[in-house]
């Protein structure tokens, strides 16, 4: 009863519970630590990456580098992938805060294609399809963080998954989401051993 | 139009279906073991006369 009335209550608030793995437990979530996960390959990594508009050797170089960093979280409906380690994390936000990226409402994907291309064709850069979408992805998103959004949700396809572009101090810390407790109770125990 | 393959991430996938100008299929799920899914789509992608993007 006590536990449904919670629950209502923090509906009502708009409030999301969500859960950030790793493999060890961490006082802060800091999102400059998002690329330092193993496990993270590929087209991902290759999203953080800049890209030189000016030409080689030309000084000043202009790296163009829009993504922003990033820490993942996943709601109480997500069931983790093998390589994200078992430790957990929780906090509580406004869902409000975060920006629907499958709505796209301020059209900062279409804004920031624009920007890309102009800066293209103002450094005479040939930009593939490819490279043209993840920088105009990056650009997009770190729009969403300079309005002030705490970070993405995506509504329509990954409701379970949303970013945060801040560090984040989680509330609790534990081995499993069956096991958590408070930051401060986990780090008096884990010091008492 | 304009049609191409790219990579991409569930967010960046989200960002071109938001928009009418993007015609996005997705071909195959690429492995991944983090929160991020990746596919390999192919997009079709709607311009005008002038070449400018629609909005």
């Amino acid at each position: 009863m006590a536990q449904g009335l919670r629950n209502a209550a923090k509906i009502a608030r708009g409030l999301l519970d969500l859960f950030h793995y790793s493999d060890e437990p961490r006082e802060i979530i800091d999102p400059s630590l998002q690329l330092t996960n193993q496990n993270i390959r590929g087209a991902e990594r290759d999203l953080s990456y800049g890209t030189r508009l000016t030409p080689f050797r030309e000084e000043p170089e202009f790296i163009y580098k829009p993504y922003p960093e990033q820490s993942y979280w996943g709601s109480s409906d997500y069931s983790p992938e093998r390589g994200l380690g078992e430790f957990v994390h929780t906090t509580r936000q406004p869902e409000e805060g975060f920006y629907d990226v499958s709505e796209d409402l301020e059209k900062l994907y279409l804004l920031a294609r624009e920007e890309v291309m102009d800066l293209a064709s103002k450094y005479d850069k040939q930009l593939d399809p490819q490279e043209v979408h993840r920088l105009a992805q990056g650009r997009a998103m770190s729009m969403a963080k300079d309005m002030g959004y705490l970070g993405l949700s995506n509504r329509k396809y990954r409701p379970e998954v949303y970013t945060q572009f801040n560090p984040v101090v989680p509330e609790q810390v534990g081995p499993s989401r069956d096991q958590l407790m408070n930051l401060m109770d986990y780090l008096r125990r884990v010091g008492n051993e | 139009m304009n049609e191409y393959e790219i990579e991409t991430d569930d967010f960046g996938l989200a960002f071109m279906k938001a928009h009418d100008q993007f015609i996005v299929e997705v071909l195959e799920e690429l492995p991944s073991e983090t929160m991020a899914k990746h596919y390999r789509v192919k997009v079709q992608e709607i311009v005008d006369n002038g070449n400018n993007k629609l909005h």
